[in-house]
């Protein structure tokens, strides 16, 4: 009996696009995501001691547009993940129900809930009378703007959900490692459903944990480019179904199925030190392993979506992995960040949306870059849209604690 | 410790059946306390501060904040707790030694702490240190030789019991053999008054009367950790501690005709466990208070006597103060060192709408 998981559903919400054929149309199209910058304040950028303009996509225009179509929500965050929710549920031809039915789970691959620092930054080691009546944001210092369940309890309470949300953060390969567990309970018959939803609000906390990492963009965020110097964050939400196929319905039409995933960290030279320099080495064994659990080889990829999160260490080190398994074989790779901006824990959800356009329409939509791409000479990047056949799909995501996850996509044969 | 189970679990082939059904246990625990006792005052030249406790005070009749930091100069600081508390767990459950390249990758670590990033709260924090803390702490995969499936979790103060739910799939599933599940609490003025504040609307919201009578409420900081592996009568290292996990499972306390409906409660509580009346029976000890307030421990202990009549009460916030997050792990930590051989339940009820029981059963090696 055919016991895959499959993805049956699909949406996304971000500033570059507001649902799931609104990204494939406007990657289709060349377009790019429209940036601002971090600190339109000069005091406060200098406060902070930038120099630079650092741009960012912080999905704070669209979230306010979206907060006004739900009455009895009053979180801008949790508007914008029941908003991908519902998309997902539509696009699997499945009603909100299901999401109250104690066979579904509900998985966030997100670092969850946090205060934005600049909203009490100046206050919070000392305050008087005056700083309280000045700045009425102050109240954000409150356990409420840190804890998650200030965003997974009216997000339960909204779908009626039966158990609790877990909520894994990995940083940036956030997204595919919450596939994980979902995938563990759907194969052991524990759930019949698991949503997995990925997120990561870009807080002005965030830029400035990123600045002090050198991490950010000063310049342009072009990744698999000799010119990039850093990554160009963007908030988004994605989100995806995924079933055992022995029980999807007539209606629905499952995308590919997940045939195998693979899970590692990378250890850092030094005891203490973290795990950024992520290696070649265990990105390529990562993705050797997933395809040694899907039992296919390196030359029976056709498609492959990387990282590239635009910096530039990181970039190298997964061109060199590539190299390593693909630079001999067939696999065509693409990577749509320098269009979107960089999703941060959502990253891997976003491809993965990708991934069912690839499958259903056969065809490759081309990487777009500003920079010189020098950097992807001897593989097989796509420059121009191209029909192709696609059978596997591999998958992987990078986080900046050193994580690495690969995952392998398969088409699913329709019957209808 | 077990061979290496099937590395087929997300190859599109069902997972070896049995191991699907293998039981967990807990091998191994580790838990360090801050020690440096001090009583909160607000700070003069914080009116924010002043203001939060004067009116928590009003509200709640608590005038005394028994706050029991880390000390930096015996224990140092936070992320040293963390390395302690792992060392120990792992020592226990006789891993410390580095793990080998074969076992590398099939033993995870899964981490929280209380409220995502909030190293920046510390007076003289670093980014290394923030990358550390609110990130992950990659030192103690760097220390020990780890690089199986790893990551942080946001649960609040039922963090644990979500960790030790995924640790059974992970371990269930052949993905991993061992997990360490744990984290760290620290306190923060501002995050414990406000959190204070919300339990006191919390608890307002669902029309329960604020219980006034205590002036004290004690918090410690606090990390701690738990080795998780299948239970296997055949394995070969010699863990010297060992406590089964029978049942864990978690049920909608808001469901239950609202949050703090006890004849709802009941009948949720009854729904999710496994265990027959018959079955409860057996259950000699049962904890809670694990959320801190006195109005939710009451209606903890009304539930559990309801349905375990004969089993001894334990309210772990009134036996040892409350380590917020690493409520639970204090409790299975001390239960195993007391070496109580009887089959124990841990109730948790949270505001994120939620409550969790967990039953153990303590089958220490060298008992009789």
């Amino acid at each position: 009996m055919d016991s895959r998981v499959v993805v049956t559903g699909a949406g996304c919400f971000s500033d570059f696009a507001q649902t799931s054929s609104d990204l494939i149309i406007k990657l289709a199209q060349g377009e790019f995501v429209q940036l601002q910058s971090v600190f339109e304040n000069q005091m406060i950028k200098s406060i902070f001691g930038f120099e630079h303009d650092v741009k960012y996509a912080p999905l704070e225009n669209a979230r306010k547009d979206l907060i006004k179509q739900y009455d009895d929500i009053s979180n801008e965050k949790v508007a914008a993940l029941v908003n991908v929710t519902e998309q997902v549920l539509a696009d699997a031809k499945l009603n909100a129900d299901v999401l109250a039915e104690k066979n579904t789970r509900v998985f966030w691959g997100s670092s969850g809930n946090q205060p934005d620092l600049i909203s009490f930054i100046r206050e919070l080691h000392s305050n008087e009378s005056l700083d309280l009546l000045l700045n009425k944001k102050i109240d954000e210092l409150h356990a409420d703007s840190f804890r998650n369940d200030t965003l997974t309890q009216p997000y339960a309470e909204y779908f009626q959900l039966q158990h609790p949300i877990l909520t894994v953060s990995s940083a940036c390969s956030s997204a595919l490692n919450a596939m994980i567990p979902a995938i563990a309970m759907l194969k052991s018959g524990q759930i019949d459903r698991a949503l997995v939803l990925s997120w990561q609000e870009v807080s002005k906390f965030d830029i400035l944990f990123m600045s002090g990492l050198n991490i950010i963009a000063k310049q342009a965020s072009l990744p698999f480019s000799k010119d990039s110097d850093g990554l160009m964050p963007a908030y988004g939400v994605a989100g995806i179904l995924l079933e055992r196929s022995t029980n999807i319905l007539a209606e629905q039409t499952p995308y590919f199925a997940v045939r195998a995933m693979s899970s590692r960290r990378a250890l850092s030279g030094s005891a203490h030190s973290a795990s950024m320099d992520v290696s070649f080495r265990s990105i390529s064994q990562t993705m050797q392993n997933t395809l040694d659990k899907a039992g296919i080889t390196a030359a029976d990829v056709d498609l492959i979506y990387p990282h590239g999160n635009g910096i530039t260490a990181s970039d190298q080190s997964e061109i060199s992995a590539l190299s390593q398994l693909f630079s001999s074989h067939k696999a065509k790779i693409v990577s749509y960040t320098e269009q979107t901006g960089y999703m941060l824990s959502a990253s891997g959800g976003f491809d993965l949306i990708l991934a069912k356009d690839a499958f259903q329409n056969n065809r490759i939509i081309p990487i777009q870059s500003k920079g010189d791409l020098g950097l992807t000479q001897g593989l097989n990047f796509v420059i121009k849209e191209c029909q192709a056949d696609i059978k596997y799909i591999l998958k992987t995501s990078i986080g900046i604690d050193g994580s690495i996850v690969s995952c392998l996509l398969e088409r699913v044969a329709h019957a209808k | 410790m077990q061979s290496s189970p099937s590395h087929e679990s997300y190859s599109g082939h069902e997972g070896d059946p049995s191991y699907q059904s293998q039981p967990i246990s807990i091998s191994g625990s580790g838990l360090v306390e801050g020690s440096k006792k001090r009583l909160f005052v607000p700070r003069l030249n914080n009116k924010y501060e002043q203001s939060l406790y004067e009116k928590i005070e009003k509200r709640s009749g608590i005038q005394y904040w028994n706050v029991n930091q880390f000390d930096k100069e015996t224990q140092g600081r936070h992320l040293d707790a963390v390395s302690e508390a792992f060392e120990q767990a792992m020592k226990n459950a006789g891993l410390y030694r580095k793990i080998n390249k074969k076992m590398s990758q099939r033993i995870g670590i899964v981490y929280f702490n209380m409220y995502g990033p909030t190293s920046f709260m510390n007076k003289e924090f670093q980014v290394k240190e923030m990358y550390q803390s609110d990130v992950f702490p990659a030192f103690l995969l760097n220390n020990h030789n780890i690089t199986g499936y790893s990551v942080r979790l946001r649960g609040e103060r039922n963090a644990l019991f979500q960790g030790l739910e995924l640790a059974r799939t992970l371990i269930q599933s052949g993905q991993l053999d061992i997990v360490v599940v744990g984290g760290v609490f620290q306190t923060y003025s501002y995050l414990y008054l406000t959190e204070m504040q919300a339990a006191l609307d919390w608890l307002v919201s669902g029309k329960i009367k604020i219980n006034r009578s205590s002036s004290e409420y004690t918090l410690r900081d606090s990390a701690g950790f738990l080795v998780v592996e299948a239970s296997n009568p055949d394995e070969k290292r010699q863990a010297k501690l060992k406590l089964d996990i029978d049942e864990l499972n978690a049920y909608s306390a808001s469901k239950a005709n609202g949050v703090f409906e006890l004849p709802g409660l009941k009948e949720s509580l009854k729904e999710s466990s496994k265990a027959d009346t018959q079955k409860g029976r057996d259950i000699e000890q049962c904890y809670f208070g694990l959320n801190g307030r006195d109005e939710i421990a009451q209606l903890e202990s009304l539930l559990l006597k309801d349905r375990y009549p004969s089993a001894k009460h334990v309210n772990s916030y009134k036996e040892w103060g409350d380590f917020v997050n690493i409520n639970g792990i204090k409790v299975l930590h001390e239960h195993i060192h007391d070496q109580v051989t009887h089959k124990s339940l841990l109730h948790s009820m949270d505001r994120d709408g939620s409550a969790w029981n967990l039953i153990f059963t303590d089958s220490h090696k060298n008992k009789v």
